[in-house]
């Protein structure tokens, strides 16, 4: 037994895989889980500083690999939260670094000591995504209410399903409501009807996101800002708790929750 | 705009922006999905609409071919809306022609 692997993709850059998975590894860590974050997006870090964290780095995901540091030497301790790690990226090397086989022994070693082992992909459908969702057990996809972004999503739900695991559940990032009731954005119910896959969580656009980014600081540390609720009702779900969607979308909850019972 | 929205009803307006992008991502996702051309897919909505209208009347600017994936088997989905049919030409199943319906205790 032992802890989840969680990979979060997304296909298209800038959509929130970064946030994403800074803010699920903080609620829940905040929530007692044993949680690692792994940058696994080689030469291109950034979850160490969205985390508050690229000052503590020294060693870094390749050298772990390759031998140079032992697993616990690699981890960074968050202080503000006891249980929250971080294998950082290294920044000098690139994604040829790392193999499908050396990701899953790294996982399969982690997931002896976390309850959660949340991968951070990097973008695109290339080696760094490959090797990402090679160790996990669950993965998320992240995806903003946008054409290009929900076209790349459906490009990597496919290649997520042709392998042998559990489908892949949607995280719908940026949505803004009043546009939705204006016949302006991509509602949820769209998304959902497109995608055909299962819905973990809906996170509204936030300025709070910016400014927390800003000071390193993640929205989910606070329970006040609305895209920190939304991703604290995530973590909620992925340990299991069956926590009400909200009402952030042109109907609200109800829409929603009609829309989870009538999809395929 | 599928039966919930029509049922609660979608905001009004001038620009629906989010039906065109509805739109042009299902067009889009069906050459992704099969590796379908645009080509191809309008050569069978020419010849789906060509067989259907043998036998009813339909409203042509609103046929619509989709490619969606529902587990990991491909469907093509052809949507033709019908406005009438034409009691003359159609041709009557040989079941109900021979077996006019009525119930059996």
């Amino acid at each position: 037994m032992g802890g989840q692997v969680v990979t979060i993709t997304s296909g298209k850059g800038g959509v929130g895989k970064t946030t994403a998975t800074a803010n699920l590894g903080v609620a829940l860590a905040r929530r007692g889980q044993r949680v690692v974050c792994i940058d696994a997006d080689i030469g291109l870090r950034n979850l160490d500083v969205v985390l508050g964290l690229e000052n503590r780095i020294v060693y870094d995901l390749v050298d772990v690999i390759e031998g140079r540091a032992k697993l616990r030497q690699g981890l960074i301790k968050d202080k503000r939260l006891p249980e929250l790690h971080l294998l950082p990226a290294a920044q000098k090397r690139d994604k040829t670094a790392v193999t499908d086989k050396q990701m899953i022994k790294l996982c399969d070693d982690l997931r002896k000591e976390f309850d959660f082992v949340l991968v951070d992909s990097p973008a695109g459908i290339e080696g760094g995504f490959k090797y990402s969702i090679a160790p996990a057990y669950q993965v998320l996809i992240v995806v903003t209410p946008e054409v290009s972004s929900v076209r790349d999503a459906d490009r990597v739900i496919g290649l997520v399903e042709a392998q042998e695991k559990s489908s892949p559940r949607l995280i719908i990032n940026r949505m803004r409501p009043s546009m939705v009731r204006r016949g302006e954005m991509l509602a949820t119910s769209d998304v959902l009807e497109i995608l055909s896959i299962e819905l973990l969580g809906i996170v509204p656009e936030d300025e709070a996101i910016i400014t927390s980014t800003n000071k390193g600081h993640p929205v989910a540390l606070e329970d006040h800002s609305p895209a920190g609720a939304a991703f604290t009702r995530i973590a909620q779900r992925m340990m299991g708790e069956d926590v009400a969607f909200q009402a952030l979308d042109e109907s609200g909850g109800l829409l929603d929750r009609f829309s989870r019972l009538f999809r395929r | 705009m599928n039966f919930l929205e029509r049922i609660f009803g979608r905001a009004a307006s001038s620009s629906d922006s989010a039906e065109s992008a509805k739109l042009r991502l299902q067009m889009a996702l069906a050459h992704d999905r099969a590796d379908i051309s645009p080509q191809t897919l309008d050569t069978m909505r020419d010849e789906i609409v060509g067989v259907v209208s043998k036998y009813v009347d339909i409203d042509r600017e609103n046929v619509q071919v989709t490619v969606s994936r529902i587990a990991d088997v491909h469907h093509v989905v052809t949507n033709v809306p019908v406005l009438r049919t034409h009691p003359t030409r159609a041709k009557p199943s040989p079941r109900r022609a021979t077996r006019p319906a009525q119930t059996k205790s």
